[in-house]
């Protein structure tokens, strides 16, 4: 449509309405929508814009500091808070298209009901009518049971401001529930790096300009981490070398030194075939295996028994030469590094190749140093007051019996004693364990800051979970699959349209989430939404939800900040935070600068005790990954125009990335009678999925990859044939191991005649 | 007052009452009311309860959601260069209700909601009734009629016929069709 004439150049009229006094002729009619509005004269003024301060509250390394311009009440353009050295003024390509969120008209604008799952006949229901039939269904399953473990919560990274932990607080304070506990993301390595080091704890991101010699090990940064790269470049200029360590031809990859394709699921050897040649060639810190660490004497024995550099480039598929080149540049680059990727550690062995990767970083002394480090994540930053999340159960609540497990890495309530605690089940089988309940079986299930139809593994399994419950509840912004198989849906605000605070796991700056505008068409928060549901349970039975009737957001993100936090920031109050983002005060941009471990030896473990009695081997010994059940192995990490299932279903992104494509090496893609832009069946034994194949050299000749993504048009879900085989470690720090996602095989065929 | 313009404002209530309606009952009560009004292309006028359940599914899959909705009801989805909500048509229908004394009644709901628009209009028409007032309404209907609804009705429209709406939703859309054409006329606003 050509553009037409706005207002903008048409205000006479406006200005006789006013000075005919045309506000005080017309009275309300009616029916009347429109309400009486005191009548304006002030000029439009095009600079008369309010700054916000907000942060990116997704499940994302970078966490965005944001700057929000704000005119008329609506979200002109938001852009990265330039107080933020991280951040550095400067957003990824996902958020920047923040407004296009705002704004979409696909947003879910109102609470509706599903008359029949999956029939696609929707009614609009009012904010009362939706909590009376969810508390109706509520009161009349802890009747029916006598308890509430019928009720289940599935809550992930969708939004990481701290205040939507509400959502966890909501359940507790309706009493003992049915929590989907672990992560699907990073639980194998934080278990991992727990055993040898007592906590997960990486370097400041901002010191990698120090490091003389940098491995990104299964990581994708120019996609996933982007305002990382600058200080790779920066690194580099200062004379680093760059090795990238992938089973994908990255865009990382492209921007390295040195790139080794290697085998997936062997990167544990790689690691061990080079802490054998720092071994062979005199390169071990002695000072730190000697007086920083145990276990060191038996490590090195298992590695002059059972480990070669020529058995790792056998099983690793890089050349012996190349691991013995690198490792001698490794231990000779002072500091040197290795950022260990999330998507290394989703293996069935993926914790014990963190574990080996992190005894190489140990032994070429690079733990405790700036510039340094086996680098993975933290969670030091986040000690907030978790007001929101720790409400009380009500009085007479029943559980199950014994004091309540890990709720995951995030759950920073604490494991104090009680008569009864809540039913956990294991996220990464969520399928399966919906399933399997008894008594009482799950019958209804509430969905905040997740998507489980796209990231929750074995799809079809999920479907047949989902049609065993009564009542699903979304909490959702767009129409996904998974709103697609839910009786309500109740529509939730974006960051801009809520008050609470962020930190990140990767650096180390504090940011504020303020208002910005009034939320769209009827959205609501998390924590509002919590307090409407406690006052249509008190209402029915008082004493039922101990869930504040009221809330304020902006007073509950404050009580979210304490005393430590500011101390540990440097601030006096949460409102510095509206000059920009404050940044951790560190003793030392290094982690572990002082040698102090959190083991229980205190040192650095080589050997942990701990981790045998968890039914693993002391040692980082190299454990052998999934066999193969189908001819290639499927790879499905994130794409660079999404964040799991979000951002991709977004105009602009679909501007970039219209399509998804399953990537086949040439040369299998011939044997397989499969030609560039053909349309394929990838397939396996739980399902298949329907994608033209795009011929890239990218992969190795055993593999295939598609990128995991949600498109609101397309029906393609990578879920489909991605199973729940779980990874090694994760139970202990998160109550559930981690899952297998790149231990995936698959068979691959063209599909309705191939071209299409 | 021409008994024209007194139709067309009974129809532009009715109208908006429709485009607002929030239950099935609502949309029952505005249809039936409007088949009342102008029988003419309403068949059967008065909606049984299975007409009114599929009329109002097929409302909230048009309009409504939570699935991404073929058919907008708002100004912006059409006029704008972005198709997205709170763009600069939704602003210039902010200046002129507020220029009337009037805003749309929840921050967070876009001020060129098509049940506003509709109201805006009617508002107008009854300034017409004043001289002092008269020749900026004329000016303001112009603007909205030629400018603003004249141009993003007939995409919508369009969009939502090709959604295949059901009989009794394909009615009200004729109705909506009929009253744009007749606001058009410039010949209402000047005898008035």
């Amino acid at each position: 449509m050509k553009t037409h004439e706005h207002l903008a150049g048409r205000r006479g009229f406006l200005k006789g309405l006013l000075a005919a006094g045309a506000a005080g002729v017309l009275g309300s009619g009616p029916g009347s929508l429109l309400r009486p509005h005191p009548a304006e004269a002030a000029p439009f003024d095009p600079s008369a814009y309010e700054v916000f301060r907000n942060a990116c509250p997704r499940n994302c390394y970078d966490t965005c500091s944001i700057k929000t311009y704000v005119r008329d009440g609506v979200v002109q353009f938001v852009e990265g808070a330039p107080e933020s050295t991280f951040t550095n003024g400067g957003l990824c390509v996902k958020g920047y298209t923040y407004p296009r969120r705002i704004y979409s008209p696909d947003r879910i604008k109102y609470p509706m009901l599903q008359e029949g799952r999956g029939s696609g006949n929707w009614r609009r229901i009012s904010w009362d009518e939706a909590m009376s039939r969810i508390a109706d269904k509520i009161l009349e399953i802890k009747k029916r049971d006598g308890n509430l473990l019928g009720l289940g919560l599935t809550k992930y990274s969708g939004n990481f401001g701290i205040t939507n932990y509400g959502v966890e607080g909501m359940m507790s304070s309706l009493g003992y529930t049915t929590r989907f506990v672990g992560t699907p993301c990073w639980p194998a390595g934080i278990d991992a790096q727990n055993y040898d080091l007592g906590d997960m704890w990486c370097n400041d991101p901002e010191d990698l300009v120090k490091a003389r010699y940098i491995i990104v090990w299964g990581a994708n940064p120019a996609w996933c981490s982007m305002h990382s790269m600058k200080y790779l470049y920066a690194a580099r200029e200062r004379g680093a070398r760059i090795l990238v360590i992938d089973p994908i031809f990255t865009q990382t990859a492209a921007k390295a030194d040195e790139f080794w394709q290697v085998r997936p699921g062997t990167d544990g050897a790689l690691a061990l075939g080079m802490a054998r040649h720092l071994l062979d060639a005199g390169l071990v810190d002695r000072d730190f295996v000697q007086n920083a660490a145990v276990g060191y004497e038996d490590f090195a024995a298992y590695l002059k028994t059972n480990v070669t550099v020529e058995w790792a480039a056998k099983t690793s598929g890089i050349p012996a030469d190349a691991i013995r080149a690198a490792t001698e540049e490794f231990a000779a680059a002072k500091p040197a590094t290795v950022w260990i990727g999330y998507g290394m550690q989703r293996h069935t062995n993926g914790g014990s190749m963190v574990r080996a990767i992190d005894a190489f970083v140990a032994m070429s002394g690079n733990i405790g140093v700036e510039g340094g480090g086996a680098r993975y994540g933290h969670l030091q930053t986040w000690g907030f007051n978790y007001h929101a999340m720790i409400q009380k159960q009500p009085a007479g609540s029943v559980g199950v019996r014994g004091a309540s497990g890990p709720k995951g890495e995030f759950d920073f309530a604490g494991g104090e004693a009680a008569t009864y605690s809540d039913r956990t089940l294991n996220i990464n089988k969520t399928a399966q364990e919906i399933l399997d309940a008894r008594d009482p079986e799950l019958r209804m299930l509430w969905i905040a800051c997740k998507n489980p139809f796209a990231q929750d593994f074995d799809r079809n399994k999920l479907e047949k979970a989902f049609a065993k419950l009564e009542m699903v509840v979304s909490v959702e912004q767009f129409f996904t699959e998974t709103v697609r198989h839910s009786d309500i849906v109740l529509p939730v605000t974006t960051l801009f349209e809520e008050w609470t605070i962020n930190a990140s796991y990767w650096h180390y700056w504090l940011s504020l989430n303020e208002q910005a505008i009034k939320p769209m068409h009827e959205a609501k928060s998390n924590i509002e939404i919590a307090a409407l549901l406690s006052r249509a349970m008190n209402a029915r039975e008082p004493g039922s939800c101990t869930f504040p009737q009221e809330v304020d957001g902006k007073e509950w993100m404050i009580k979210e900040c304490n005393k430590g936090i500011y101390d540990l920031f440097g601030i006096s109050s949460w409102e510095e935070l509206r000059k920009g983002p404050a940044k951790a005060r560190l003793a030392s941009s290094a982690s572990w600068h002082d040698r102090t471990f959190k083991t229980p030896s205190g040192k650095y473990e080589f050997s942990s005790a701990l981790c045998a009695r968890n039914g693993f081997t002391a040692l980082p010994e190299y454990v052998e990954g999934r066999r193969p059940d189908a001819p290639f192995r499927l790879m499905t990490p994130h794409i660079q125009f999404g964040l799991h299932s979000q951002f991709v279903n977004l105009d602009w992104m679909e501007a970039y990335y219209p399509e998804p494509f399953v990537y086949i090496h040439p040369a299998s893609a011939r044997k397989k009678g499969i030609a560039d832009g053909d349309m394929v069946r990838v397939f396996n034994r739980i399902g298949e999925v329907r994608v033209r194949a795009r011929l890239s050299g990218n992969v190795a000749e055993d593999c295939v990859v598609m990128y995991e993504a949600w498109f609101r048009k397309l029906n393609y879900n990578v879920q489909n044939v991605v199973d729940d085989c779980a990874a090694d470690m994760g139970a202990m720090k998160t109550g559930a191991p981690g899952v297998a996602i790149h231990d995936q095989f698959v068979d691959i065929a063209p599909a309705d005649g191939g071209r299409a | 007052m021409s008994e024209q313009m007194m139709s067309l404002r009974r129809t532009a209530q009715l109208l908006r009452d429709f485009f607002a309606a929030a239950t099935r009952e609502e949309m029952r009560a505005a249809h039936d009311a409007l088949a009342a009004h102008m029988p003419e292309g309403f068949s059967p006028s008065r909606l049984d309860d299975s007409d009114a359940a599929r009329l109002e599914y097929a409302f909230n899959r048009l309009f409504v959601g939570p699935e991404a909705l073929p058919a907008p009801p708002y100004a912006s989805i059409y006029l704008d260069d972005d198709p997205l909500h709170m763009g600069p048509s939704t602003l210039d229908m902010r200046a002129l209700l507020h220029s009337l004394g009037l805003a749309a009644p929840h921050g967070g709901q876009p001020d060129d909601f098509l049940p506003y628009e509709l109201e805006a209009w009617h508002a107008l028409t009854l300034l017409l009734d004043d001289e002092t007032t008269r020749p900026a309404a004329r000016d303001a209907l112009q603007w909205l009629c030629e400018e603003h609804l004249g141009r993003w009705l007939p995409v919508f429209l369009q969009r939502a016929r090709r959604a295949g709406p059901p009989p009794e939703l394909l009615a009200v859309l004729d109705a909506l069709d009929a009253w744009r054409a007749a606001s058009l006329q410039r010949s209402l606003y000047e005898n008035a």
